[in-house]
């Protein structure tokens, strides 16, 4: 029963949401918006479990003084400090907006920005002209770089039609065939979720 | 000097680059910037809406991708302003709560309009795509809705004219739920990972244009004479992916010459 109930559940509104699409019946469609509205519910709940996870986890290692727990007391500190003042003073304050626009943006945009670097440096090594394959990728490359910066028009007035041309034409055409592709293989998994087929969503040892 | 070539040290790398990206910024080249046929269509479609238009603004994106889409943010919601029309602003992620009211902050706010009037945030709507759905059918079941004048005529997403997302990731959530349940028409300003993704979309129709990272939104600025931070950062991307270029090529150089001595070496 462990597992029966939550698959029976799955079925039942995968199954609800699919009919909704195709049939037209009060009914039906307010128990579908119900259901769909409880799922936003869900969302912003579990949003609230995760923080309380993340605590206990962190706790924890502070707690047991395990590797990495002056991280944890940080992550600990700065998660209450940003939750309680949103809720007493509001996102409009500076004490907030000061947590966000100096700690939390910056610090992502950084770990962002780090990314250029990597790629600039594994680019350097790795694009190299081995055979016609990796000089058409080369090639490819050069020209959309070129293509996605003002700097290219200086060099030739046509490199940005070139780059659209890559852009619409050839990569376009291999998107689609990943997005058909991707799309059935969605459809064929979430069919065996919502049939019963398959329960490794559920996770757990099978009994 | 062969192997310095091939392999460069990273650290060499990395200061180049910071010096490519740092001077230009400083020291503006004033490059110009040629106009993409997806900006001008945007750009004229937004510029053609009446002004009882009602435009739903989706800011999809945490911190992380500020740097390539908090400009093209800021650029549509300035025009949307000088246009006058009626504006919702909703985020679907929890971390993009604050740059949605910076955004409103230097567009809407500083363009003298009244909020509740011209313009509302509607908040946070949780679930990403499921939310998305649930809008489908009632906005007050996602998001509290104020009694205000602009809401008025305004129940689920259908009722919008315009539907504008910006994402750091797929957009397929919006082309299911909005275009296709609703027929809203749909337009993408997305990070330059993603943009290849959204090329069908478009050329399918189900997307007016897709415009791409920090390079389209430095053309918004230029075509709608919006000012903002975009185009200032155009020589800078222009002069890293330019330096790129040179070092593959000279790694590539330096492949041929090591590959050359080892290549003449193997003949019998």
């Amino acid at each position: 029963m462990k597992r029966q109930f939550p698959l029976l559940v799955a079925s039942v509104t995968g199954l609800l949401m699919i009919v909704d699409n195709f049939v037209k019946m009060p009914a039906l469609n307010q128990a579908a918006s119900t259901v769909r509205t409880w799922v936003v519910i869900i969302a912003l709940i579990s949003l609230a479990l995760g923080a309380v996870n993340l605590l206990r986890i962190h706790s924890a290692r502070i707690a047991g003084r395990r590797a990495g727990w002056v991280y944890s007391m940080v992550l600990c500190s700065t998660m209450l400090v940003t939750i309680i003042s949103g809720l007493t003073v509001g996102q409009k304050h500076a004490i907030y907006r000061h947590l966000y626009d100096g700690i939390m943006q910056p610090g992502s945009s950084t770990a962002m920005a780090l990314l250029a670097f990597f790629v600039a440096s594994a680019a350097v090594r790795s694009f190299r002209a081995r055979n016609v394959e990796a000089t058409l990728l080369l090639g490819t490359a050069i020209i959309l770089m070129l293509g996605n910066a003002p700097v290219g028009s200086v060099i030739y007035s046509g490199m940005p039609r070139i780059s659209a041309w890559f852009m619409s034409i050839p990569s376009a055409a291999a998107q689609r065939g990943l997005i058909i592709t991707s799309a059935i293989a969605f459809i064929a998994i979430n069919l065996r979720n919502i049939l019963g087929f398959s329960s490794e969503w559920l996770g757990g040892s099978k009994d | 000097m062969r192997s310095g070539l091939l392999n460069p040290d990273r650290r060499v790398v990395y200061l180049l680059l910071i010096i490519a990206l740092t001077i230009p910024l400083l020291k503006p080249f004033g490059m110009p910037i040629p106009i993409s046929e997806d900006t001008r269509t945007a750009y004229a479609y937004i510029e053609g809406m009446d002004p009882g238009a009602r435009v739903l603004l989706s800011i999809d994106y945490g911190p992380s991708v500020v740097a390539e889409l908090q400009a093209q943010c800021i650029a549509f919601l300035r025009h949307l302003a000088r246009k006058g029309i009626r504006t919702y602003v909703i985020t679907t992620t929890p971390d993009g709560v604050p740059l949605a009211a910076a955004a409103l902050t230097e567009s809407f706010e500083a363009a003298g309009k009244r909020e509740g009037i011209d313009y509302i945030y509607l908040g946070y709507v949780a679930g990403q795509e499921a939310g998305l759905a649930a809008m489908g059918d009632s906005l007050a079941s996602v998001v509290e809705v104020q009694n205000k004048p602009i809401m008025e005529g305004i129940g689920k997403l259908s009722d919008f004219t315009l539907a504008i997302a910006l994402r750091g990731d797929g957009v397929l959530m919006w082309v299911r739920q909005a275009y296709t349940k609703y027929n809203v028409p749909l337009l993408f300003s997305v990070t330059a990972v993603v943009a290849a993704g959204t090329v069908p979309y478009v050329q399918a129709g189900q997307a007016i244009a897709s415009l791409t990272s920090n390079k389209c939104a430095a053309e918004y600025e230029v075509l709608g004479r919006l000012p903002g931070k975009a185009v200032a950062t155009m020589d800078a991307q222009s002069s890293s992916h330019l330096l790129i270029i040179v070092l593959i090529m000279l790694g590539n150089v330096g492949y041929y010459l090591t590959k050359r001595p080892k290549a003449q070496e193997a003949r019998p």
